[in-house]
């Protein structure tokens, strides 16, 4: 290993290693988590840890596969995912035209900005059991909680990057005589995207959670439902399969989002 | 960096974009001009410039020069018709400026090239703006671009360009479309000393070829007397006219020309009216 | 946590954003001379406006509720909701909810402010852990932590440790991230000068590090202020044995749709209040932002 951060060893140059410090340090990335593993492995083996409160990894590993080749897990992983989706794609769509829509008209802008800053913190999640009420314990519930907390990040994100245009750039356009038209699609969109998209990185995790919690509260289906049932069954290797697939699920989301965002957006880096 | 082939090159850069207008097109008439700014928090609003009077001849370089916030830029918005005057008005070509227009091209301290347009698509901006006929110019964006020595970065991103480049880019978007009248907003002002000359020998060239009505934009003395035909100077608060000064040199200047006494009269001149000498 | 990522051009703009007011002609098409009002019209009309638009709209409330377009049982009229409100806040249970609530939020958002700042400076200093633990801090940002609600509650029961586990866990990330980010992002050449001072690392942390950190760091708690009651509330919801999250849970499903609005803007009240005093503290800690 290498004397990192010593400063006693001047002769281990870079070059003589077997290894670059990159990879080196990626392996150590990956042994830290084959020794948690070990770690998880041993706790459970040498019973200083109850299975009740952290099953064995193996135990986890089998209640995966239960889960996954289960006939009942898809179902509730495509209702979590379609509300997901769904819900992101309302509050992408509501989020950007309602900040592109205020930056018409600063003044109206000004007026909204106080109410957009208090329902920007207020916790839209509250609105949980609420919205089983009023929309029914299907996924429209779900789907306007995923909505309605993923649209802020978007509408700010948006506005904030509408607001960065830089004001020689806007002088620039209007100097060519250009129409508000022309301002718009040459100048403020490429401008705004990357904001925009940073807003919809947020709102895709966002949106997961809105499902998530919306199925805790009541639903037919779901993960979250899924989790909820399983935990209060004490079926605690199916918890922590559920949870991991819940991880993956927005790991995914997430993953896409940058995917989608590095073609668009290319020219940021 | 900078291209090395900068003198021959832009001789014949200067016969390519002569090519088009030779009317006597650009004459420029500021009568009277005032421009108040109202104030944050309700203060006593910002007299910007006050009754500033001055013209501009067709083909004529004309710099304004004076300390900060003495309203250099303002005028040139108001010319470009990017800002209205609060009193006075100007004349282009006997019309009065409401709006911007196409025959009219502004260049800034900073080059706001597009970051998501490559430097040929950046340079052919009007032209997409006007509606015009990109293959139409896609010649003349190239010759230009060649000419200011950027010919092999035609294809690279503005993110990947020197300072100086990015200007010479801005200067080949405000010259593609053939504007009669060209302002400069101290457009080298961010570049440094070496590279600020190259290219104001550059730019005198081009206008030497091709005679555009220029106004630019200063606060260096010397790059002023050096370019101009006429130095505009102006005072602050409020911001107004100090003196209209003739440069005595004769054209075409070379560097040459910074060496002789004319130079180093009017640059002395202007540095007295400014308060500069003691 | 993620979502709400602090760093990002998001609240990175908003670092340097905010106090920079948008520069005149920024709105597209707009010009330069018509700031749309006079500056000292502008401080009377906007906010006289923006109370005739609630004001607007608590009457088309009323009038509609009044009207029969919602039914009282979906949205009572704001009357009815407002004294609904005063008999909330006066019932016997409400107390008790409001400081298990606030409690679990308040535990669960320092505790996570102090090791995640504390982990931020550690993984910093020693850059090379950082870039062996930093993979993992990504991905469990982005993974939705309200997914270990059922886990917390399996390991810290059902009372109020799982609510501040929960709590946590949902505000961790985003400071530690965003105290990473803040401490990489002093400028070289400030490094530089406090190198060729001979200051010592100590004084260089005190002086320079930790000061520009600050703003990033806030940037941070402000963000997971709000996420720190809705971690309360999220584990209140699933199973607890009091809290506003679970009486809102209980009131939904008992229809009464006053208490139940009363609540919302209870709850609501509360993030505001929590958020308010972390964005004041910023703005006192962090005064040369603006
Ligand atoms: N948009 C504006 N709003 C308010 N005041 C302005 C604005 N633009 C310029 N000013 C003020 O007008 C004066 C002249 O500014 P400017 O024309 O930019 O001067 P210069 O370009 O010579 O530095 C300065 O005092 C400046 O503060
Ligand atoms: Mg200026």
């Amino acid at each position: 290993m290498a004397a990192d951060g010593n400063g006693f060893a001047p002769e281990m140059t870079t070059s003589s290693r077997l290894l670059s410090p990159r990879a080196v340090d990626a392996l150590l990335t990956i042994g830290t988590l084959a020794g948690l593993l070990v770690l998880w492995y041993w706790a459970n083996a040498s019973r200083a840890v109850s299975s009740l409160l952290l099953p064995a990894p193996l135990a986890v590993a089998e209640g995966f596969i239960t889960l996954v080749t289960s006939s009942f897990f898809y179902g509730h992983l495509f209702a979590t995912a379609f509300e997901t989706i769904v819900g992101f794609a309302l509050a992408a769509v509501a989020g950007i035209l309602l900040a592109v829509a205020l930056s018409q008209s600063r003044f109206v802008e000004r007026i909204a900005q106080p109410y957009i800053v208090v329902f920007q913190v207020l916790p839209k999640v509250a609105l949980a059991p609420v919205l089983v009420i009023w929309l029914g314990f299907g996924f429209e519930s779900k789907i306007a909680l995923s909505a309605a907390i993923a649209f802020f990040p978007v509408l700010v994100n948006t506005m904030k990057g509408i607001e960065g245009v830089p004001a020689n750039a806007v002088r620039l356009m209007r100097s060519l005589a250009a129409s508000r038209r022309q301002v718009f699609t040459m100048l403020t969109v490429p401008v705004a995207l990357p904001y925009i998209f940073a807003g919809l990185r947020s709102a895709a995790t966002l949106a997961l959670i809105g499902a998530v919690v919306g199925e805790y509260v009541t639903a037919r289906e779901g993960l979250g439902k899924l989790l909820v049932t399983f935990s209060a069954n004490a079926q605690q290797p199916l918890v922590w399969a559920t949870t991991a697939v819940i991880g993956a699920l927005g790991l995914l989301l997430y993953g896409i989002m940058i995917l989608i965002s590095r073609r668009v957006v290319w020219w940021r880096a | 960096m900078v291209a090395s082939n900068g003198s021959m090159a832009t001789q014949s850069m200067a016969h390519a974009v002569k090519a088009s207008s030779s009317s006597a097109l650009g004459a420029i008439q500021v009568e009277g001009v005032g421009k108040v700014y109202p104030s944050r928090r309700g203060a006593a609003s910002i007299v910007a410039v006050k009754d500033v009077s001055f013209s501009v001849a067709a083909g004529e370089f004309v710099s304004l020069v004076g300390p900060s916030g003495c309203g250099k830029s303002t005028m040139l918005m108001a010319i470009a018709g990017l800002t209205q005057p609060s009193g006075g008005r100007v004349v282009i070509d006997g019309q009065p400026v409401t709006a911007p227009r196409r025959s009219v091209g502004v260049m800034f301290q900073t080059p706001e090239l597009f970051r998501w347009r490559n430097v040929l698509e950046n340079v052919l901006l009007p032209v997409d703006v006007f509606g015009l006929n990109r293959a139409a110019y896609l010649e003349r964006a190239r010759e230009l671009l060649r000419l200011a020595g950027l010919g092999a970065f035609e294809h690279a991103y503005p993110q990947e360009l020197s300072g100086g480049m990015e200007q010479r880019t801005a200067l080949c978007r405000v010259l593609v479309a053939d504007p009669s009248i060209v302002l400069m907003d101290e457009p080298f002002g961010a570049l440094d000393e070496f590279t600020r000359e190259r290219l104001n020998i550059e730019l005198l060239r081009i206008w030497d070829a091709t005679r555009k009505t220029v106004v630019f934009v200063t606060h260096n003395i010397g790059e002023a007397v050096f370019l101009s035909d006429r130095v505009i100077v102006m005072g602050t608060q409020p911001g107004r006219v100090l003196e209209d000064v003739q440069v005595p040199l004769p054209r075409p200047r070379t560097v040459e020309s910074m060496r002789e006494r004319p130079y180093h009269e009017t640059l002395y001149h202007i540095r007295d009216l400014l308060g500069l000498s003691h | 946590m993620a979502g709400v990522s602090a760093v990002d051009p998001t609240v990175e703009s908003s670092i340097e954003g905010q106090a920079n007011a948008r520069a005149p002609g920024t709105v597209p098409g707009s010009n330069d001379d018509k700031p749309g009002l006079d500056p000292l019209q502008r401080r009377w009309v906007e906010p006289i406006v923006s109370l005739g638009v609630l004001i607007t709209f608590l009457l088309a409330w009323t009038l509609s509720s009044q009207l029969r377009l919602i039914s009282p049982l979906v949205l009572p009229p704001p009357a009815s909701i407002a004294t609904e409100i005063m008999d909330v806040v006066r019932a016997p249970w409400f107390l008790g909810d409001l400081v298990a609530t606030t409690t679990e939020t308040i535990v669960g958002y320092l505790l996570a402010a102090v090791v995640a700042i504390f982990l931020g400076v550690v993984l910093s200093t020693f850059r090379r852990l950082r870039r062996i633990v930093y993979p993992y801090v990504v991905v469990f940002q982005v993974i939705p932590s309200v997914a270990l609600a059922p886990v917390l509650i399996i390991w810290l029961g059902p009372g109020i440790s799982s609510k501040i586990g929960l709590a946590f866990t949902i505000s961790f990330f985003v400071v530690l991230v965003n105290t990473i980010e803040g401490l990489e992002r002093v400028p070289a050449n400030s490094l530089r000068l406090m190198t060729s001072l001979a200051a010592s690392r100590r004084q260089t942390f005190l002086m320079l590090s930790l000061p520009a950190a600050l703003p990033y760091v806030f940037a941070g708690l402000r963000t997971s202020a709000t996420l720190a009651l809705i971690g309360a509330l999220v584990g209140e919801f699933i199973t607890s044995t009091a809290g506003l999250g679970r009486r809102l849970v209980e009131f939904s499903f008992a229809m009464k749709a006053d208490s139940v609005w009363a609540l919302l803007v209870l709850i609501g009240a509360l993030g505001m209040v929590l958020y308010g005093i972390v964005a004041l503290i910023d703005r006192r800690v962090v005064w040369w932002r603006a």
